[in-house]
């Protein structure tokens, strides 16, 4: 935000940064071994949905662009699942049991947002790992560029201690977001 | 291909005319002020220490006088979910989240800078909008945030109120008669007596009520077009003027029913609310004296921002 933009009260929304997205395939391995998270073979992208009419179209071809995409491979087709939450938000599920191609699924469904001039409204993707009984996340902020651990521990409550113990787990791997203020819950993630 | 909303070039273009104008009119001030020989160091001083209180403990300053408690992601987690997709999606951070009891829908934001935000909401609001409306009045708060409105309209009223507090205690020392001792100006330096000491201190007050009237008239029409801007904003963000548009007019509508007692609660932090609290009559001349633009404009600003992005 520059001085003349406030100036004149100008809001810019910042752009999306979507290749940074890749990242976690090598992440996988390190947070496999060192904190023995499993994928749970999804993965989600939530952004902001337009009202009717602005938006079916592109959600049509997004979800048949997911499904076209692994047809050399059949038993390794990917499933999408369209939701929309209580926020108004709408997520894209994609599960399969290639990890790339899940990775590769979500780099779809955000270039395809970003070629509509919809860039804008990407929030983020979630990677959802079981970890003995329960649900760990990271969430790719696509407006940060960074991830972040996320680990709901009961009612709106979460397990900062491990969440920052798999921070610097994968520090290395991935870009962590460094402003813990940033680190913003998604209740009631439906991956 | 959808459109996105970029710069309003009319709206930009008032904004920096209300900015020039006011510029040109505290130089002539201080123009006049030098030309007379007239030190208002002490007043810059009280008005600069002043504005520096109440720009860095603003946003405690309007809890404080509005009776609003922060509250907890547990105690408001629909109001936390809104926000911080919000703030998410504007890579923003977190501003501190306030909820004021009253049965009166209004909403507000504070704070020098997006570190030091607050957002506050009454307890009416969060019962009588839907989410998406909620969300929309939410991005607009965070726009006022964004824009750093807090910061702007502060120096933009600096000389104003060095204006106001000179013609105010001007006018307390007149009555004593006695200009030259213990008041706040310096004297003026190199003249005679007391006759024509007194005759330039007229003078003075006169300049500065002028330099008050005037910028007052500025200081409002920019605090109107940084509502537009908000609004704009909250389109930006949202894509969706049309939430925004049936919010304002649900707040409206039951602040035309609640009664103005309940109305002078939140008279204090008019500026800074979504809707002013303090009801406005029809017609341009009200409107030229207004912190905010009507109710029928807005509608009419927000309608075409849907036409634009329906396109």
């Amino acid at each position: 935000m520059g001085f003349l933009d406030s100036l004149v009260g100008r809001t810019r929304l910042p752009k999306p940064n979507e290749d940074k997205v890749f990242a976690m395939s090598t992440a996988l391995i390190t947070l496999q071994v060192s904190a023995s998270l499993e994928s749970t073979g999804k993965v989600g992208v939530v952004f902001k949905a337009l009202p009717a009419g602005r938006f079916d179209q592109l959600m049509k071809d997004t979800v048949g662009m997911l499904q076209v995409q692994d047809t050399t491979a059949p038993g390794d087709a990917l499933k999408v699942e369209e939701i929309k939450d209580n926020l108004g938000f709408e997520w894209m599920v994609v599960s399969g049991s290639d990890f790339e191609g899940l990775i590769a699924a979500l780099h779809g469904v955000a270039q395809g947002l970003i070629d509509e001039g919809l860039g804008d409204c990407l929030l983020a993707s979630v990677f959802p790992f079981k970890q003995d009984q329960r649900k760990v996340y990271f969430i790719y902020g696509y407006k940060q560029g960074t991830f972040y651990p996320f680990l709901p521990n009961g009612d709106h409550l979460r397990d900062n201690a491990e969440e920052m113990r798999l921070a610097a787990i994968v520090k290395e791997d991935l870009p962590v977001e460094p402003n813990l203020s940033s680190w913003f819950p998604l209740w009631g993630v439906p991956v | 291909m959808h459109r996105k909303l970029g710069a309003d070039f009319g709206l930009t273009a008032r904004m920096f005319l209300a900015l020039f104008l006011l510029a040109v009119v505290y130089l002539a001030f201080v123009g006049v002020l030098l030309l007379l020989h007239v030190s208002i160091a002490l007043i810059v001083i009280v008005v600069a220490v002043l504005l520096v209180a109440q720009f860095f403990y603003s946003d405690k300053l309007v809890l404080n006088s509005l009776h609003a408690h922060l509250v907890t992601a547990q105690q408001q987690p629909e109001l936390f979910d809104i926000i911080g997709r919000l703030c998410q999606i504007t890579d923003m951070p977190m501003p501190q989240v306030a909820v004021i009891p009253s049965p009166v829908p209004n909403a507000l934001a504070t704070g020098r800078n997006p570190k030091h935000a607050v957002v506050c909401v009454t307890t009416g609001i969060l019962t009588q909008l839907e989410p998406k409306e909620l969300e929309a009045v939410l991005a607009h708060e965070l726009s006022h945030v964004i824009h750093k409105d807090v910061k702007v309209m502060a120096m933009a009223s600096f000389f104003a109120t060095v204006a106001a507090l000179l013609v105010q205690s001007g006018m307390w020392f007149g009555m004593f008669g006695g200009f030259g001792m213990g008041g706040g100006y310096g004297g003026g330096r190199g003249r005679g007596g007391g006759a024509s000491e007194g005759q330039g201190m007229i003078l003075i007050i006169l300049v500065a009520a002028v330099v008050w009237a005037i910028s007052f008239v500025l200081i409002r029409a920019l605090s109107r077009y940084r509502e537009y801007a908000a609004d704009r904003g909250s389109a930006i963000i949202t894509r969706e003027p049309a939430q925004l548009a049936s919010a304002l007019q649900k707040i409206s509508g039951s602040m035309n029913r609640i009664p103005t007692r309940d109305l002078r609660q939140v008279q204090t932090a008019n500026a800074l609310m979504i809707f002013p609290a303090v009801h406005m009559g029809k017609g341009s001349l009200a409107e030229m004296f207004s912190t905010h633009p009507s109710l029928d404009h807005r509608l009419a600003k927000l309608r075409e921002l849907e036409a634009e992005l329906s396109r």
